[in-house]
């Protein structure tokens, strides 16, 4: 039961962290006005948020879920931390 | 992957199958608007020239000292021209044109298929509830690839025999078969819903990027020095000219009288994907252009486009019945997966905890209030806009109260019937209550289907003849699961 809370928190809290993220990065890195960036960074952030649903119940354990959102997350935080 | 679809599905169908029944009907919001006051019901609009010169005389009679005024202009899906003003102290008031006197109808107090839409979008929660829906979304995306990963273990089972197991294979064919002949749609319609939303859903992306992306453009003041307003019927030939004929549906004027009024024309979206109204905006007094919108950048384009594919107004009413149809087969296909969960859990298992048996038997409970309760509570809505007296104040409120309370008593009678009862029963009023919808109709309104047939009339014949035709799919599978046999699950809520 602690293994499904923590997958599901995963999924729902860690993924949305990660699909804002690599918005961002996207926002941050693309070669376009700061409107069309923004909207462009946020398209496919729905798709990014729905790998990672997937990705937290289909790892070996809630660790696993949890490190594998946080750290590309943290990754791309960075990206767009520099492409400010 | 096979776990996740099925408890997501299970606890989140719960959810999923009111979101998509909703947005089905919201596909035709306007036409149910239209059905939902009956007193605009007849009268036939005039050439917009005409509509215009009688909307602009009775807005200086009757809101001459209004902020702002606002005129949507009759189209093919809703006949009448909408009249609304804003007052200084800031009130908003909607009438209706009279096309044959020039006067103000005033109609019941309704949000039509407005209700519909609110509950699809935000489950009439505001942002919390716009949260939870989008959240649920993404889980329906991951859901929906999840069942595509286990699809291949399906397939096989397509070719096995599995004799006594019948019942459980029809449910799972149907689940299966709805779910792949519009596998695109259930993609398309729930990604494009959340672009619809991306701004509120992805706020950081343009504050990082340097602030809101659309400025709203400052109200200009009213100077105080009273000037005569420019013809409208002008104005609209003129932005006509340039964007077609019948091509402003929607216009809006500020301080009108003042010397400092503008008026602004929107173009109708009704005839391509992108959902950005185009617009104009003329000095009020001397009728010459300040200046005109078009949104042209690519990437807003590309947003406005998704969004226009969610909501469908480009492809006219074949396109309308086309989503209708792949939202009802959506909503079959989370329908059969959540009997599909309880069906599968009937047979006995001795290995399994009494936790988990009374587990299973709650759950068919909820799914008859989560299916059935829901088509309920959704034709409920439709004879409480029949049955509430049309002066009641507060009356749209009412309806979607009554929307409300209908789906709520679903649960306690679903808890206290045994469940295939409480199936047949739920099922079986709702079947009634759009069967007799036209009836209903008949004894309120002059617009019933003995008139409206001969005129020709679809646009309301349309609602009625839609809840007769559900109605019918809801009587029969009342009774598909009155003769179904016995099966365990009854056995289990009468022990021995």
């Amino acid at each position: 039961m602690a293994d499904v809370a923590a997958r599901t928190g995963a999924a729902v809290f860690g993924g949305y962290v990660l699909a804002a993220a690599f918005a961002l990065a996207l926002t941050g890195i693309l070669p376009l006005s700061a409107p069309e960036a923004a909207i462009t960074g946020a398209l496919p952030s729905f798709a990014v948020h729905t790998a990672a649903v997937l990705w937290a119940f289909a790892t070996g354990d809630a660790m696993r879920a949890w490190a594998g959102l946080l750290l590309p997350a943290a990754l791309c935080g960075a990206i767009a931390w520099l492409g400010a | 992957m096979a776990w996740l679809h099925t408890w997501a599905g299970l606890l989140l169908g719960w959810v999923l199958f009111a979101i998509f029944a909703t947005g089905t009907l919201t596909v035709f919001d306007s036409e149910i608007d239209y059905w939902m006051q009956p007193e605009l019901h007849g009268a036939e609009a005039p050439p917009t020239a005409e509509t215009l010169e009688l909307a602009q005389r009775a807005l200086r009679r009757t809101a001459g000292n209004a902020r702002e005024w606002s005129i949507q202009l009759p189209g093919a899906r809703r006949p009448v021209a909408r009249i609304a003003w804003r007052t200084p102290d800031d009130a908003y008031h909607v009438r209706y044109l009279d096309p044959a006197t020039g006067t103000l109808l005033t109609a019941r107090a309704t949000d039509g298929g407005g209700h519909f839409e609110d509950f699809h979008a935000q489950l009439h929660a505001g942002d919390p509830g716009m949260w939870l829906v989008s959240a649920v979304a993404v889980a329906l995306l991951a859901i929906l690839v999840s069942g595509v990963i286990i699809h291949r273990r399906i397939f096989k089972d397509f070719f096995t025999f599995q004799p006594g197991n019948r019942l459980q294979r029809a449910w799972l064919d149907g689940h299966a078969v709805t779910a792949v002949l519009a596998l695109p749609f259930y993609l398309m319609i729930v990604y494009t819903g959340l672009v619809a939303e991306q701004d509120e859903l992805m706020p950081l992306t343009a504050l990082y990027a340097g602030g809101p992306s659309e400025s709203r453009e400052d109200e200009p003041r009213a100077l105080g020095t009273s000037a005569p307003l420019a013809p409208l019927p002008a104005l609209v030939a003129k932005a006509e000219r340039e964007w077609g004929a019948g091509m402003v549906r929607f216009l809006r004027v500020t301080h009108p009288g003042d010397a400092a009024a503008t008026i602004t024309l929107y173009r109708a979206n009704d005839d391509r994907l992108v959902d950005d109204s185009d617009s104009v905006t003329f000095d009020g007094v001397t009728g010459e252009t300040l200046h005109a919108v078009t949104i042209d950048r690519p990437a807003r384009r590309v947003q406005s486009s998704m969004e226009g594919l969610h909501y469908a107004e480009f492809g006219g009413a074949a396109l309308r019945w086309l989503y209708f149809v792949c939202g009802l087969a959506g909503a079959v296909m989370i329908a059969a997966g959540l009997v599909l969960f309880t069906v599968k859990r009937q047979k006995p298992n001795t290995r399994e905890a009494p936790q988990a048996r009374r587990f299973y038997a709650l759950a068919e409970k909820i799914n008859v209030v989560a299916i059935a309760g829901v088509l309920l509570a959704c034709i409920a809505y439709f004879w409480a806009n029949r049955l509430l007296p049309a002066a009641m104040a507060d009356r749209a409120w009412w309806e979607i109260t009554a929307f409300f309370l209908v789906w709520f008593a679903a649960l306690p009678h679903a808890l206290l019937r045994p469940a295939r009862r409480a199936w047949i029963e739920q099922l079986g009023i709702a079947a009634a209550l759009c069967l007799l919808l036209p009836a209903l109709n008949a004894a309120t309104t002059d617009t019933h289907l003995l008139h409206t047939l001969p005129r020709g009339d679809w646009r309301i014949a349309g609602v009625d003849l839609t809840a007769i035709g559900i109605g019918l799919v809801l009587a029969w599978t009342a009774r598909k699961v009155a003769g179904r046999p016995q099966t365990r699950s009854t056995a289990l809520e009468h022990p021995a």
